[in-house]
């Protein structure tokens, strides 16, 4: 039951980076810099932390690979990030006591190996010429304050539901 | 972290990582069509997007609306006075077009097969891709609609884009400022004479669309308007892309780049057109063998 409503929290805020927050997207009322919702994977992230890395790369390759097929062309390139990212974030967060700010620090960290990565891997097969420097003025540091935001918004209850969740299955084992 | 580079996970990050490079290639490669599991991902998720889109696209339009209304005296006054001047040129318009029906049909055209001649339809935008790296729109048309890949899709202020991919219920447009080498448009313009070229690219960081491979010899002056040439067959001639803003010779120095600002808005999209050339492109010859 928990398990469908995390599925469905992500999906749904899956919809809402392609639809709802396109409407007001900055460009629209002439703004230079981009806003690069990423709200999916920062709960991924979070996934990844507070319940195992390996349910971090699970939903990763799942809502990546979805990503990939309704808002790209290319099939894997948000699949292998995703879970990349989540893994790793997931087996850093081991070392850490977790808390909010170290979380915040955490799920920035893996929303920037995401962007960098995307960046890195469009600029070599040409799907972007953006110049490094707008790169990273106009789109990535923007986002990271959205991304930052929304990870602060939504962090206590999804935190909640991943506890909850982490708990349900150790009573399982 | 002894477990974090074990080798087991090793192998299976550079498994994933042989299977990623060969995932994009295979999805690089230019396809007529999307596989049907693609399709029907597409479909049902576009479903619910514009479940989601909706509401939220007229929402905005009230914030708008109200906005628009402050201006609404000053605009009105502007427009009534634009208005005398409106019926003179639609009254020259019905007499030039008039006068070309006729002089077509001097010459034995047959006004249906023209360049410029194309019917369109209406879909309403229900996505757009979150990455900037790739400008694609969802539309809510499709197959069944009689959408086809490579149409072209405007506003009204001027072209966007084409169509890339066509599911049933819902098709993707692929945005005039999509970085792809095969976003290639077919332009020309028409102040005194014909200067064709071709729209090559976009340059994210001015916002302006490349209109490269214009003969050297030609004038192409700032301020003149772009328009579609219509002889890459798919596109029909005449529909507004841009301005052009700056004019550049090449580092060869045999052809010139002008830069094109875009007509449309390429964020404020609500409602589009996809135009639809018809059939007459594909068998012009057997059309003219029925004709008698």
């Amino acid at each position: 039951m928990k398990q469908l409503l995390l599925s469905g929290t992500l999906f749904v805020l899956f919809l809402l980076e392609g639809t709802v927050f396109q409407v007001f997207a900055p460009e629209q009322y002439g703004f230079e810099f981009q806003l690069i919702p990423r709200f999916v994977t920062v709960v991924v992230l979070l996934v990844g932390m507070y319940l195992s890395p390996m349910f971090g790369v699970i939903f990763g390759v799942i809502f990546g690979l979805l990503h990939d097929l309704i808002y790209t062309d290319l099939v894997g390139v948000y699949m292998f990030g995703i879970a990349v990212s989540a893994y790793i974030i997931g087996y850093l967060s081991r070392v850490f006591q977790l808390n909010l700010f170290i979380s915040l620090v955490l799920v920035l960290l893996g929303f920037s190996m995401l962007e960098f990565y995307v960046y890195e891997l469009f600029s070599l097969i040409n799907v972007t010429n953006l110049s490094f420097n707008s790169f990273i003025y106009d789109r990535y540091l923007p986002s990271l304050i959205l991304n930052g935001v929304f990870m602060l918004i939504v962090y206590f209850p999804v935190k909640r539901l991943l506890e909850e969740l982490s708990e349900s299955r150790r009573q399982e084992n | 972290m002894p477990q974090f580079f074990s080798n087991k996970r090793l192998i299976v990050l550079l498994v994933s990582i042989i299977v990623l490079v060969a995932l994009i290639g295979t999805s690089m490669k230019e396809r007529d069509a999307l596989t049907i599991p693609e399709q029907f991902f597409k479909d049902s998720v576009g479903w619910l997007q514009s479940v989601f889109y909706k509401p939220a696209n007229s929402v905005a339009g009230l914030f708008e609306s109200v906005e628009d209304m402050k201006d609404m005296y000053e605009e009105n006054k502007l427009l009534k006075s634009r208005l005398n001047e409106f019926v003179a040129l639609s009254e020259e318009l019905k007499e030039v077009k008039k006068e070309n029906a006729e002089l077509k049909n001097e010459l034995n055209i047959d006004p249906s097969t023209g360049i410029s001649n194309y019917q369109t339809f209406h879909a309403n935008m229900i996505a757009r891709s979150p990455d900037r790296w790739n400008d694609l729109l969802t539309i809510d048309k499709g197959k069944q609609d009689g959408v086809e890949a490579n149409m072209a899709v405007t506003t009204p202020e001027g072209l966007i884009g084409k169509i890339k991919n066509v599911q049933p219920f819902s098709s993707t447009v692929q945005l005039v400022s999509d970085v792809d080498r095969t976003n290639r448009i077919a332009a020309m313009t028409q102040e005194d004479e014909n200067v064709f070229g071709t729209i090559e690219g976009y340059d994210t960081e001015r916002d302006v669309l490349l209109f490269a491979k214009i003969p050297v010899d030609t004038k192409v002056k700032k301020g003149q308007t772009v328009i579609t040439a219509g002889n890459g067959g798919i596109f029909p001639r005449g529909i507004v892309i841009g301005e052009i803003l700056d004019v550049e010779t090449d580092n060869v120095g045999t052809t010139q780049t002008a830069y094109v600002k875009p007509a449309a808005d390429l964020y404020d999209i609500n409602n589009v057109m996809v135009i639809d050339r018809g059939a007459q492109t594909v068998t012009p010859s057997s059309e003219e063998g029925d004709e008698e």
